[in-house]
């Protein structure tokens, strides 16, 4: 039984030692290549006495993330990787969570640490040398991390302002992977073009998947995404056989019709979506063009490890019918609940109720942050453990497939990203001289607005905000009020501002 | 109005940013999301009652209002 990820590659640099394994615009690398580079990481750390620590992972998108995720978990460490657009107010706080001891970086970056504050140890990714067969550190891996040991922590949006750390296990990684090999039977024959950034928990799957199997992780360039034909080219040049992708990223070429241009049937087999919900309308124009292709939604927040449910798409659907979730994978269990009176019980057949989910694929938790870890991972009145309230409502349909409805509080999906809309409140909130301030989504237009009560003008807002946000948090417009509406409950009027935007 | 005047106010419904935007790439800036660019196709084509193939949604054609106007103007024959 595998206890620790690197097992995979491992296995598959012994069995495929020559075969390519990740490929970005500069650089390739066979899992022979793969492996020792990783090994050579963990070495480095190693040497500095770290272990059970989070390390972070300060590059750019490319072959050296992956590379660097194998590393830290052979030094018997868990990665956090920082998305190196953020700005280092973010970057900041990231750090203040994670209080690490180690950073692996390039020279020409890592001065956006120094200004964040980071005063730890570097490694520089440009300095390491390739471990032939280490055998003394797979040694000291295989005696010490894996299984309930953490693999990484990602954040994710926080309401109140601090974005969260959800640490994730092996074991979960582990279980999730085992499901979708199994499920989809990945070869070393395939290729995964990944679209998912490396700090998103997408992403995962492509790596792991692929190290699991032998398959090549193309990682595509990004400004591909807005490129319809450009992008399905890449596709058909380099054989990918399997995407995941979110569903903001596959409505492009469906929209604009790009596979009149570019004829994948030869390559493609696999499309996954995954992270926001799927428009049928989309969905139908991708099997038009390409019937034979394997489709699935997959459905899971962080917190249960990227994904614990999944419906392979069996049948034709009406524009505005919702693509259903389906059913939970191996080793997880699901529930829609409704709470009165702080109990728990189980919805009625049919009816709506929040969904919750149990199970080996739960993570232990948000990274020191034990309080809003007791909010959502609440101890689970159906079974053994405990179980997280995702926040999302969903029911079953007529056939017994899971549906996701909606949200129960004010959380977005914005072009694949998940955001608390009371972050970037509370982000305008702290901007000197506005009052009060209210985020909401058109979700129409796709757009976030940003409804300001103050007397100073929206471009000094929006300036402020893209020093403390991520550019996918910024709003598209600010309005300016003079006065935000508030309700008979002293709140602010959210429905009458809704109303404004749509 | 004018061809460009119909292309402006089509963009200026879509993001006003695009209009005050004067760098080399608001896609790559974050001006312009992939589903403004949906949406910027889908009601040029409805305005000027064309087709625009999916061969044209490349950047250099959408990197700020000039590039998008010179492009109509080539599909339109002006």
């Amino acid at each position: 039984m595998t206890k620790n990820i690197t097992e995979w590659l491992d296995k598959t640099a012994a069995r495929f030692p020559e075969g390519l394994a990740l490929h970005d615009e500069q650089e390739e690398l066979t899992y022979q290549e793969y492996r020792i580079k990783a090994l050579g990481i963990a070495r480095s750390i190693i040497e500095k006495n770290i272990r059970h620590e989070p390390v972070i992972v300060y590059l750019e998108k490319g072959v050296n993330i992956p590379v660097s995720f194998f590393g830290i978990a052979y030094s018997g460490n868990f990665y956090s990787p920082v998305d190196t657009a953020l700005p280092k107010a973010r970057v900041s706080v990231m750090l203040s969570v994670l209080q690490p001891k180690l950073a692996i970086t390039r020279r020409s970056l890592s001065w956006v640490l120094d200004d964040a504050g980071y005063r730890g140890e570097r490694l520089f990714i440009e300095d390491i040398c390739p471990a032939e067969d280490d055998e003394a550190v797979v040694a000291s891996v295989l005696s010490g991390a894996g299984g309930e040991d953490l693999l990484y922590v990602l954040f994710t949006s926080g309401s109140t302002g601090i974005p969260k750390g959800v640490s994730i296990t092996h074991r979960s990684v582990i279980n999730y992977i085992e499901w979708a090999d199994s499920v989809f039977s990945f070869t070393e024959r395939d290729s995964f073009g990944n679209q998912a950034p490396f700090y998103f928990d997408n992403s995962i799957l492509d790596i792991y998947c692929a190290a699991k199997s032998g398959a090549t992780l193309y990682i595509i360039p990004k400004h591909l995404f807005a490129q319809p034909v450009p992008l399905l080219s890449y596709l058909k040049e380099h054989r990918i056989t399997t995407i995941f992708w979110v569903p903001s990223a596959l409505i492009v070429p469906a929209k604009l019709h790009a596979f009149r241009n570019v004829d994948l049937t030869s390559c493609l087999k696999r499309v996954l979506f995954c992270g926001e919900v799927m428009p049928a309308r989309q969905l139908s124009l991708w099997r038009a063009y390409l019937p034979d292709v394997c489709y699935a939604n997959l459905y899971g927040p962080t917190e249960i490890t990227d994904a614990c449910a999944y419906y392979i798409i069996d049948r034709e659907f009406a524009d505005y019918e919702p693509v259903p979730i389906g059913k939970p994978i191996r080793g997880v269990e699901m529930y829609l609940i409704t709470e009165e009176d702080g109990k728990i019980r189980r919805v009625s057949k049919g009816a709506s109720g929040e969904i919750c989910v149990a199970g080996v694929c739960l993570s232990p938790g948000y990274y020191q942050n034990p309080e809003k870890t007791r909010e959502v991972f609440v101890p689970n009145p159906f079974g053994s453990g405990l179980m997280y309230k995702t926040g999302d409502i969903g029911r079953y349909n007529a056939r017994g497939e899971l549906e996701y409805l909606s949200r129960k509080d004010f959380q977005i999906k914005h072009l694949g990203h998940r955001i608390e809309l009371g972050e970037i409140e509370t982000a305008a909130d702290s901007v000197a001289g506005v009052s009060r301030s209210c985020a909401l989504y058109d979700a129409v237009r796709h757009k976030i607005v940003l409804f300001a009560e103050t007397g100073i003008s929206s471009s000094f807002i929006e300036e402020s905000l893209a020093h403390l946000l991520p550019a996918y948090m910024m709003p598209s417009k600010i309005i300016i009020m003079d006065e935000i509406p508030i309700n008979c409950n002293g709140k602010i009027d959210r429905t009458l501002l809704q109303e404004y935007i749509t | 109005m004018s061809t460009e005047e119909r292309i402006l106010k089509v963009l200026e419904g879509i993001n006003e940013k695009i209009l005050t935007y004067s760098g080399e790439n608001m896609m790559e800036d974050g001006t312009l999301d992939s589903f403004e660019l949906i949406e910027i196709v889908s009601q040029l084509e409805e305005e000027f009652d064309i087709e625009i193939d999916a061969e044209y949604a490349v950047i250099e054609n959408f990197a700020n209002k000039e590039t998008i106007i010179s492009l109509m103007k080539k599909l339109l024959k002006e």
